[in-house]
């Protein structure tokens, strides 16, 4: 019994330590920020290239890169940074890159405050891919999904993302990545990345991803520049706890959905963890007396983009995510008319046994809510068509046309019109 | 390495070249214009000019110009209840091939159901296509259209593929004894698509049934 209790307690001990030592790495990046970003310069992280391997605790002493820093060619670095501006090029022509309305320079804005020095050395790209993302390339491409984008709330989440992605940025762990990644026996690789042989989609997507360690590390960024920035580091905590929700405690403890799961710190993990440096970051005075949500300037952004990247979701097929996604965002409380009709098309589109008469109620919750969009009218008249109930049809698509006479599918809707008599 | 070794490396050679080259060359068949010429099994359609035939997993395709230019797809003999599962999009431009879906996403998709409203049927082709060759669709218009013997659907819709390149696709479709039948072409801008297009739309309207 005695050495059942002591392994307890050793056990306790250990994860303990351990927790510890992972919090500490979290707490780095705010005790000893990168040279360009100290206040005070004798807490800066130290400049030399004197690497240390993750299994021997927080290492990584590659010098920060500087602002307007750009490796020389013939280095390994530079040769990263080299096949990272010819992905950049076919990001930037990307169809799926989103060049019009508000929404690229409002990101940029939020970048280039947190970035401060940086800010011109980070090249923003927001694409209209479904799913919680964002990334960093070496070289300071940003890219940013558009899934990540209807899955936080206001300005502060988004904040706490681009923050961690440029912590990546500032100390430079593509490089890192890239040593362990491609090993000193696969010279091919190495004299690959010399010379600017395109590298395979697979090393070149490892480079992308990185170590927990320097997740940690970059959520560690994320906190200490937002809260320079004005924003509350709390709501880094709000932005796990969120995705948690949204994804499901099933996929969160099987560590799949999505790829980053797989190689970064658990959300429970991390939202604990955050929570306790952003309350001492608040203990320490550095959190803004009245910081900045941004809730409605980011709702307002984001009217002209949602119902596309909703759609863009709804053909992807992931149902079950998205309805738990609608339903928080419903919860926010803004556009709740919008949510509720595209509530009611998961159940319409999915088309499994219940699910008109819940895509019924979400309808009607939508016309409670405000004013819905007039495809709604559309959906209840498909959903009447198919009960047969061809009278509530013609009076739907009806109005559907009224409230939208230029419809492109107003031709086949008419063709429905007056069935069954 | 002794007999046995050497014989197992060489047979495992062979293997993964013939793999390698299967994967590397479509096996494409002339397929030359003429009348009557059976999709699935319940239709048949006129072709004015010649083609190339291949498949995408199952799924019979043409293409004047190479899949990533312009396509026409045979989605035939859909039955009630199938998925529609993401194609292996062509390996391109040494772009890794896709993963396939995983069993969650298959289990979540769409089912087929022969009840389907025209609009219904547009949306489920209209996903298949955006995640079968991940690019963005715009479905434009939706209108009546006689298809071989039954009253069926006809959309237009433009679509902007990850590489930047943009186009537009007609498709045409009805369901028939409880199996959608649907045929859709698209092609990119400039060329790949206006080239073909008063072919195609004499394809689709030559629609007959295969008694």
């Amino acid at each position: 019994m005695i050495v059942f209790r002591t392994g307890v307690i050793l056990c306790a001990l250990a994860a303990a330590a351990c927790q510890s030592n992972k919090l500490d790495v979290y707490r780095k990046p705010i005790n000893t920020p990168s040279a360009a970003l100290a206040e005070d310069s004798t807490k800066a992280s130290p400049t030399e290239e004197t690497e240390t391997t993750e299994s021997e605790g927080y290492g990584y002493r590659l010098s920060d890169i500087t602002p307007a820093q750009r490796p020389t060619t013939g280095t390994v670095e530079g040769g990263i940074w080299y096949q990272a501006d010819k992905a950049e090029v076919k990001i930037a022509r990307s169809g799926k890159r989103i060049k019009d309305g508000p929404l690229p320079a409002y990101v940029e804005k939020i970048v280039c405050t947190l970035a401060g020095p940086y800010c011109d050395d980070i090249r923003v790209y927001v694409v209209r891919t479904n799913g919680f993302n964002a990334s960093m390339m070496p070289n300071g491409a940003l890219i940013v999904q558009s899934g990540f984008l209807i899955r936080v709330r206001s300005e502060a989440q988004l904040a706490t993302v681009l923050g961690h992605e440029i912590g990546h940025y500032l100390r430079r762990h593509s490089l890192k990545r890239t040593k362990d990644t491609v090993t000193g026996a696969n010279t091919a690789a190495w004299v690959g990345i010399l010379l600017g042989v395109p590298l395979g989609p697979q090393v070149f997507a490892n480079l992308r991803e990185f170590s927990r360690d320097h997740e940690r590390e970059a959520d560690g960024y994320g906190l200490l520049l937002m809260s320079r920035a004005g924003y509350d580091p709390r709501q880094a905590t709000w932005v796990w706890d969120r995705l948690v929700r949204i994804v499901g405690p099933e996929a969160i403890k099987e560590r799949k959905r999505y790829n980053f799961m797989a190689t970064h710190p658990t959300s429970p993990e991390r939202s604990k963890a955050l929570r306790i440096i952003a309350n001492e970051l608040e203990e320490r005075g550095d959190v803004a007396a009245e910081p900045i949500d941004g809730f409605v300037e980011y709702q307002n952004v984001m009217a002209e983009y949602r119902a596309d990247f909703i759609e863009d979701e709804i053909a992807d097929g992931n149902f079950d995510e998205l309805e738990r996604l609608l339903e928080i965002l419903i919860g926010d409380g803004e556009n709740r008319a919008e949510l509720l009709f595209y509530r009611g098309e998961i159940f319409r589109r999915r088309g499994k046994k219940k699910d008109p008469e819940q895509a019924m109620f979400a309808y009607n919750r939508a016309f409670r809510a405000g004013t819905p969009p007039p495809e709604i009218h559309r959906s209840i008249g498909l959903i009447h068509f198919k009960l047969k109930e061809f009278d509530q049809a013609t009076e739907h698509f009806a109005k559907y046309l009224e409230l939208k006479p230029d419809a492109k599918d107003a031709s086949i809707v008419k063709s429905m019109m007056g069935a069954g008599t | 390495m002794n007999a046995t070794t050497k014989r197992h490396f060489k047979s495992g050679a062979v293997a993964v070249a013939l793999l390698l080259l299967a994967s590397a060359c479509a096996p494409y068949q002339l397929q030359k214009a003429g009348t009557n010429i059976s999709v699935g099994s319940e239709i048949k359609v006129d072709s004015t000019i010649d083609w190339n035939k291949s498949k995408l997993d199952a799924i019979e395709y043409w293409t004047a110009d190479g899949p990533d230019l312009n396509i026409l797809m045979f989605m035939t003999d859909i039955k009630k209840k199938q998925k529609l599962k993401r194609v292996s999009r062509p390996v391109v431009n040494q772009q890794a091939p896709e993963e396939p879906e995983s069993k969650e996403e298959i289990e979540s998709l769409t089912e087929f159901d022969p009840d389907m409203t025209p609009i219904e049927i547009i949306e489920y082709v209209a996903d298949f296509i955006e995640r079968s060759f991940k690019m963005q669709v715009d479905v434009g218009t939706i209108e009546p259209h006689q298809f071989a013997d039954t009253a069926g659907v006809r959309f237009q819709f433009d679509f902007v593929q990850d590489n930047g390149l943009m186009g537009h696709g007609v498709g045409a479709g009805a369901t028939i004894e409880e199996k959608l039948q649907m045929i859709f072409f698209m092609g990119v801008e400039p060329y790949y698509y206006e080239n073909y297009e008063a072919s195609v739309e004499a394809l689709l309207n030559s629609v007959k049934r295969d008694s």
